[in-house]
Formats: structure tokens, C-alpha cells, sequence
């Protein structure tokens, strides 16, 4: 049997952070879809947390991931609520139509 | 009595002030249109009675030193600056020469206000009018009551504050407008010299105070000649430009705009005479300054020449009575410039008298003829008016020097004074002075005969009116001799005009002066020796003065086109008096031109290209880096993420790298 280490909890985290980052800035259509990264972002910073946490022994950083989990649960339903009215008011979701603030 | 004596200086200067400043509270008291009325009723109560009061007290301060109940004082009523050793004091200073003053403008003032009553009850302005002319006579008195310099020159500019504002009375007239800046900027180039002597005179005495540095111009004549002859000119262009002399005169035939009872109490009988007086009161100074003395008798004697051909032709009969008085002042200067002090004082005080009478007369005339002032549009008026035309000619008369009017002695006294000057150093200006006399009948008496005698014009112009401003035929338009209220106050001025001259002869005498003026050598001067006169120097002024009104009457009353073709043959000569002798238009050549252009570069240059340009400069800078800037501000959402992310890798590795 594998015997998982912190650095593999790590690389894991490390890897579903580059992919929420990458999806977040590659992706040019779909809101929703970055939606989906941002939580992906903030599930590598959970699992970071916890993973830390459990091999230090320190049951702070498990508290902490409840936080984090609270604070992405409010922060999606806003999120969806911005971007029902931007389907609204646009009736799009593309990225690409969300720029007025170009210069 | 005693006590009371003693306040009379003070009350006679401050009551125009306390009925000016009660008349000006009615403005916060007695508000709103209802009230209006009566507010206008109390300012000109108050502002009326507050200087028939000072004329009271100062007929009583003159009479007093006449017979020697007052005594001549100096009383200080605060100290104003203190620095250093240097003092100035506020307060009123009475000898015979203030107290001249005092009666001339306070008599003139009450008789103004009196008249204004009539003249200006149609007015909606009127209460700010009798404010502005109390607070003028407060401003006049000051001036020639203030015992030293600084305080005279407060009121020297309040005068002249007030003039302004009075020429400026119905400043919805344009030209008004223009003839109170004009009245104010000369006065400005006059006053910027008039300053500058008075520095350097602080600077040479360390003091301004009459009593403190006029003793001491004789010791320092011969040390600082150059500074005291300096100190004597630019005082002397200050009084010019107040009193109107050639070259700075171009501002009093414009500001007859204002009303006539300002034209008759300012510029005629008071504020122009301050220069007159302000000489006379530095005599001391004059007396040790010939040369200055002399370009004072030239300049004075210019003027007199000058005005009294510009009247000949002028055809607005305010502007001829100017351009008279204009005349006069010059007489006084040139007076002044043989030493004869005294005799100018007289000129001042019978020409006060004689030259306001002209002015409300002529406010009659044409408040009669419905506010017309061309006199070639007036005539016939002798019938209608025949109290204002009997009181004219006594004014002309007196104008004219015939006797035994008023200015047949003053006018005598400076045309002997100058003829009788020691080394025959005044023989031209006699000359030119006795050419004046003989133009000044002409013109005095052409005004009133083309206003009194001949054909009514009225007739037709009134029906013009009536078809042009339909108004009811009822209203009575011939013209109508003004009311007792205009009538009655040009009395006292018509018995100063008649007697002023005989009663008061005395003035020609230095002793009658008490000390208040000085004549070096005065036993060899030409006003010591008057009464040895030889005959023909003494009665050709006279005779050519009757020479002229006998002119005036056959060419203004029964033969005008005779006049019309003197006019046309001579059309050169005419030319240059009608358009006086275009000193406004050289003016406007040397000054207005120049200075316009130098504005204009100034603008284009300074404002234009300087400081508009470096704003400019600024704003596009500005607005070409945002431009620039701008395009950082992508709008799509993913730039910014990535830019966020950058910069926290950023921060993550300063912070783990970086720190140490």
C-alpha cells in the first residue's frame, strides 16, 4: 500500500490550484466555468489545510477549511446571483461581453 | 458760548457726515416700497439739515474771526498714526483761510441740497443722491479743514470718490459711465504725483503737519532747492488734475453727465478749487520754489486762454459753464503764479458764488425745457422764465466782471496783481488773462441769449412728443418756471454773486489773512501795489469784458447768422475750439492707442502664449499619458485575473526571497 506523505497532499493541492488558476485565465467563454475554477482554487486551499493540519496533528487548520468551505459556499451563491442578472441583462454568459470597462 | 465755540469746528465738519450716515441707515430701518416715501423724506431731512447746520456753524466760525471772538485754533480730535518719532493726528485746524473755505463750501452745499429737493423729486434714486452729496461736503470739509497733509489728502480723495459717484449717478447711461472712469483715471495720474510729493516731502521735513514743516521751508531752501522744487511741481500736478488745469482737464466737460446740482456744487464751486486752495494753503513752500511758481502762473494762464476759446463754440450750455469754470481756475492759478495768493482766494470765493448761481440756473433752464441742453434748441425762454433769467444775468454779469458784481474785484485784483508783478514779470500773463476776460463775456452771454432770447423751439419739439408718446393732451409741455424750492436757494448764492465781491475786498490785503498765507517780499509785490495801477491797464479788462457782452448781444440775440457765417468764414479757427482743440483726440493718440496695443500684446503674449500655453502644454501631456494608460484597461475579465495572480506570485516571492 502507498503510504501517502504531506508532500504528496501538497503536490496535489499545488496541482488543483494551477488548474483552477489556468482554467480561470484561459478559459474565454463561460462565467460559470470560472466559477467552477475559483472553487476548484479554493478546494486546493482547503485540502492544503487540512492535509497540513493531519500531519502536523494541529486541528486548526481543519477548523480553518470549514471557514473557507462557508465563506465559497456565500461567495458562489453571489457570484450566480451576478451572473443571473448579467444573463438578464445581456443575455449572454461569455466573458467576452463583460467588458465595459475596456479603456 | 465759550464751550459751544469750541465745537463748532468739529460740528461744522462732522454734521454731513452724521446726515449722510443717518440718511444710509434709512436704507436698513425703514425698509420696503411703502416706506419708501417716507425714507426718502428722512434721508433728505437729515442730510439737508446736517449741512444747512454746518453752513450755520461755519458762517458763525468766519463772522467770529472777523471780529475776533474766535480765536484761529487747531484741534485734535484723535491721534491716528504713530511711528517713530513720526505723528499724525486727526483733527480740524480754523484759521482764515479753512474758515474761507468753510463758508464757501458749506453755503454752496446747503443752497445744492435745498435745490436738490426740486430738482431731483422725480428721481426714484434721490435718497442715494443727497447721501453721496452730504458725504461729499463731509470729504470737501475735511480736505480743507485737516491740519496736516495725510488728513487732507483722505478728504482730496474722498472728493474724489464721490465726484465719480455722482457723475455716475444714472449709471445706466453708458456715457455716464464713461465719464466717471475718465474723471477717476486722470485724477489717478494726478494723484500718483500729487503721492509721490508727498512722500518726499515726509522724507525731507519728517513731517506733514502744517504748523511743523511750513517754518522750516526757508531754512532748508538753499540746501535742498532741487528737492523743494521737485516737492512744489508734483503737488502742483496733483492740484492740476483736480483743479482741471491744461492738460489734465479733459475729465470736467465730460462729467457734467452727472445731475446739475452736482455739476453746480462739485465741479464748479468746491472739489475743483481744492488744487486753488491747496497752494495757497502751501504757500510757504510755493514762495521758496520761483521757477515752480512760474510754470504754475503759465500753466494757469494757458488754461484760462484755452477754455475760455473752447466755450465760444461748444453748443451744450452744462459744457460751456465747464469749460468757464475750467477758464476761472486758471485765473486763480495764474493769480497764484504772480504770488497773489490772496486775490486767488477771492476768485475762489466770488466765483464759488457767481459760477454755482450759473449752474442752477442752467439746471432750471433745463429742467424747464424738459432736459434739453443744446442751446441752439433752447431760445424764447425769457418770457417763461423770467426769475431764472433775471438771476442768469446776474450770474453772467458777475462772470463777466462787471461792476459792482462779484468778479469785477476778484478778477481785478489777479489781472493788477499780475500786470503790478515786480520786473514786469506778469505783462503777458496780463495780457493773456485780458484776452480771457474779453472771451469770457462773449461766451458767457452767448449761452444766455441763445437760451433766453429768440424764437421758442419748444412748440414743436413738444409736438413731436405727443405724437411720438401718445400722451394725453392735457398735460401742460410749455415750458414752466421751476419751483419756489429750486428758486429760493439760488437767492443767497444771487446776493453773493452781487455783493460777495465788495463785502469781502478786504481779502486782497495779506494782513486779512492772519498768517495763513505768506508773501516773501510782499511790500514789493504786484497785489501790494493794485491801487497805483495806471488807468488803461485797470479798465481795459472792463472795457473789453462790455466790448464782449455787447458782441455776444448783437451777434447771439439779434443778428445769429451773422454768427453762422463768422462761423463758416473762419471755419478752421471754429473747428479747432468746437472740437477743443483735439486734445482728447491727441490723447488718444499718445496714450490710449500705445497703451491699448501694449494690452493687447500683453495678452497675446503674456496670457495667450505664456500661461494659457503652459496649461495647455499641461492638460495634453496629461491627457496623452491616459490615453496611453488606457489601454492597459483590457475589459476582459481573464486579463485581470491573471494580472491578480502575477502579482501574488509577486508578493509570495518577495516575501520569501526578498526580505533578507
Amino acid at each position: 500500500m502507498l503510504n501517502i506523505t504531506l508532500a504528496h497532499v501538497l503536490t496535489l493541492s499545488s496541482l488543483l490550484l494551477s488548474l483552477g488558476v489556468a482554467g480561470m485565465v484561459l478559459n474565454r467563454r463561460n462565467i460559470i466555468a470560472i466559477l467552477m475554477c475559483l472553487e476548484l482554487v479554493l478546494l486546493a486551499v482547503s485540502l492544503n489545510l487540512v492535509g497540513t493540519a493531519y500531519f502536523r496533528a494541529d486541528l486548526g487548520g481543519q477548523i480553518f477549511s470549514f471557514f473557507i468551505l462557508t465563506v465559497a459556499a456565500a461567495e458562489l451563491a453571489i457570484g450566480l446571483a451576478i451572473v443571473t442578472l448579467f444573463f438578464r441583462n445581456r443575455g449572454t454568459i461569455e466573458i467576452d461581453a463583460a467588458d465595459l470597462m475596456k479603456g | 458760548m465759550t464751550t459751544f465755540g469750541h465745537l463748532l469746528p468739529t460740528l461744522a465738519v462732522l454734521l454731513p457726515l452724521l446726515g449722510a450716515l443717518l440718511g444710509a441707515a434709512s436704507y436698513g430701518v425703514l425698509k420696503g416700497q411703502a416706506l419708501k416715501n417716507w425714507a426718502d423724506g428722512f434721508a433728505m431731512l437729515t442730510t439737508t439739515g446736517g449741512v444747512l447746520a454746518a453752513a450755520a456753524c461755519s458762517w458763525l466760525i468766519f463772522v467770529g474771526l472777523l471780529d475776533g471772538t474766535v480765536q484761529p485754533s487747531q484741534t485734535v480730535w484723535l491721534e491716528w498714526l504713530q511711528v517713530g518719532g513720526w505723528q499724525v493726528d486727526f483733527g480740524v485746524l480754523i484759521d482764515r483761510l479753512s474758515a474761507t473755505m468753510l463758508i464757501v463750501v458749506t453755503t454752496v452745499s446747503a443752497c445744492v441740497h435745498v435745490y436738490s429737493v426740486g430738482y431731483m423729486a422725480e428721481d426714484p434714486s434721490r435718497r442715494r443722491f443727497f447721501i453721496y452729496l452730504s458725504l461729499f461736503t463731509f470729504a470737501m470739509l475735511m480736505l480743507v479743514t485737516a491740519p496736516n497733509l495725510l488728513q487732507m489728502f483722505l478728504g482730496w480723495e474722498g472728493v474724489g470718490v464721490c465726484s465719480y459717484l455722482l457723475i455716475n449717478f444714472w449709471y445706466h447711461k453708458p456715457s455716464a459711465n464713461a465719464a466717471a472712469i475718465k474723471a477717476f483715471v486722470v485724477n489717478r495720474v494726478a494723484d500718483a504725483a500729487m503721492l509721490v510729493g508727498l512722500f518726499l516731502l515726509l522724507a525731507t521735513f519728517g513731517s506733514l503737519t502744517y504748523a511743523e514743516f511750513l517754518p522750516r521751508v526757508a531754512e532748508l531752501a538753499t540746501e535742498h532747492q532741487l528737492t523743494l522744487n521737485l516737492i512744489a511741481l508734483l503737488l502742483f500736478i496733483g492740484a492740476m488734475g483736480k483743479s482741471a488745469q491744461f492738460g489734465l482737464h479733459t475729465w470736467l466737460p465730460d462729467a457734467m453727465e452727472g445731475p446739475t446740482p452736482v455739476s453746480a456744487l462739485i465741479h464748479a464751486a468746491t472739489m475743483v478749487t481744492a488744487g486753488v486752495f491747496l497752494l495757497c494753503r502751501l504757500s510757504p513752500l510755493y514762495e521758496a520754489t520761483p521757477e515752480i511758481l512760474h510754470l504754475v502762473g503759465w500753466v494757469g494762464a494757458l488754461t484760462a486762454l484755452f477754455a475760455a476759446t473752447v466755450g465760444l463754440t461748444q453748443t451744450d450750455i452744462k459744457r460751456v459753464i465747464a469749460y468757464s469754470t475750467c477758464s476761472q481756475l486758471g485765473y486763480m492759478f495764474f493769480a497764484i503764479g504772480v504770488s497773489a495768493y490772496p486775490a486767488a482766494m477771492f476768485h475762489l470765493t466770488t466765483h464759488a458764488f457767481f459760477k454755482a448761481l450759473l449752474f442752477l440756473g442752467a439746471g432750471s433752464v433745463i429742467h424747464a425745457a424738459h432736459h434739453e441742453q443744446d442751446i441752439f434748441k433752447l431760445g424764447g425762454l425769457r418770457k417763461p422764465l423770467m426769475v431764472t433769467y433775471v438771476l442768469m444775468w446776474l450770474g453772467s454779469l458777475a462772470l463777466a466782471g462787471i461792476p459792482p458784481f462779484a468778479g469785477f474785484f476778484s478778477k481785478d485784483g489777479i489781472l493788477e496783481s499780475a500786470f503790478m508783478a515786480p520786473d514786469g514779470i506778469g505783462w503777458g500773463l496780463y495780457a493773456v488773462g485780458t484776452l480771457g476776460a474779453f472771451l469770457t463775456a462773449i461766451y458767457g452771454f452767448r449761452i444766455l441769449f441763445y437760451s433766453f432770447e429768440g424764437q421758442p423751439h419748444h412748440a414743436h419739439h413738444h409736438d413731436e412728443a405727443h405724437t411720438i408718446n401718445h400722451q394725453p393732451s392735457t398735460t401742460n409741455h410749455s415750458p414752466h418756471e421751476s419751483p419756489w424750492i429750486m428758486l429760493a436757494p439760488m437767492l443767497p448764492l444771487a446776493v453773493g454773486a452781487v455783493v460777495s465781491g465788495y463785502l469781502l475786498k478786504g481779502m486782497l490785503e495779506l494782513d486779512w489773512w492772519q498768517g495763513a498765507i505768506a508773501i516773501n517780499n510782499w511790500t514789493e509785490s504786484g497785489l501790494h501795489h493794485i491801487h497805483h495801477t495806471p488807468v488803461v491797464a485797470k479798465f481795459a479788462p472792463l472795457i473789453l469784458a462790455i466790448l464782449g457782452i455787447t458782441l455776444a448781444w448783437y451777434l447771439f440775440a439779434q443778428h445769429r447768422a451773422v454768427a453762422k457765417k463768422i462761423a463758416q468764414e473762419f471755419s478752421i479757427p471754429y473747428a479747432i475750439s468746437f472740437n477743443k482743440w483735439y486734445i482728447d483726440e491727441l490723447y488718444e493718440l499718445l496714450w490710449q492707442r500705445p497703451l491699448r496695443a501694449l494690452a493687447n500684446e500683453l495678452y497675446r503674449q503674456g496670457d495667450g502664449r505664456l500661461i494659457d500655453g503652459v496649461l495647455h502644454r499641461l492638460t495634453a501631456e496629461v491627457l496623452s499619458t491616459g490615453l496611453s494608460l488606457r489601454q492597459l484597461q483590457s475589459g476582459n475579465l481573464y486579463h485581470y485575473a491573471l494580472a491578480m495572480l502575477l502579482a501574488v506570485v509577486a508578493a509570495f516571492a518577495y516575501v520569501l526571497w526578498g526580505v533578507n
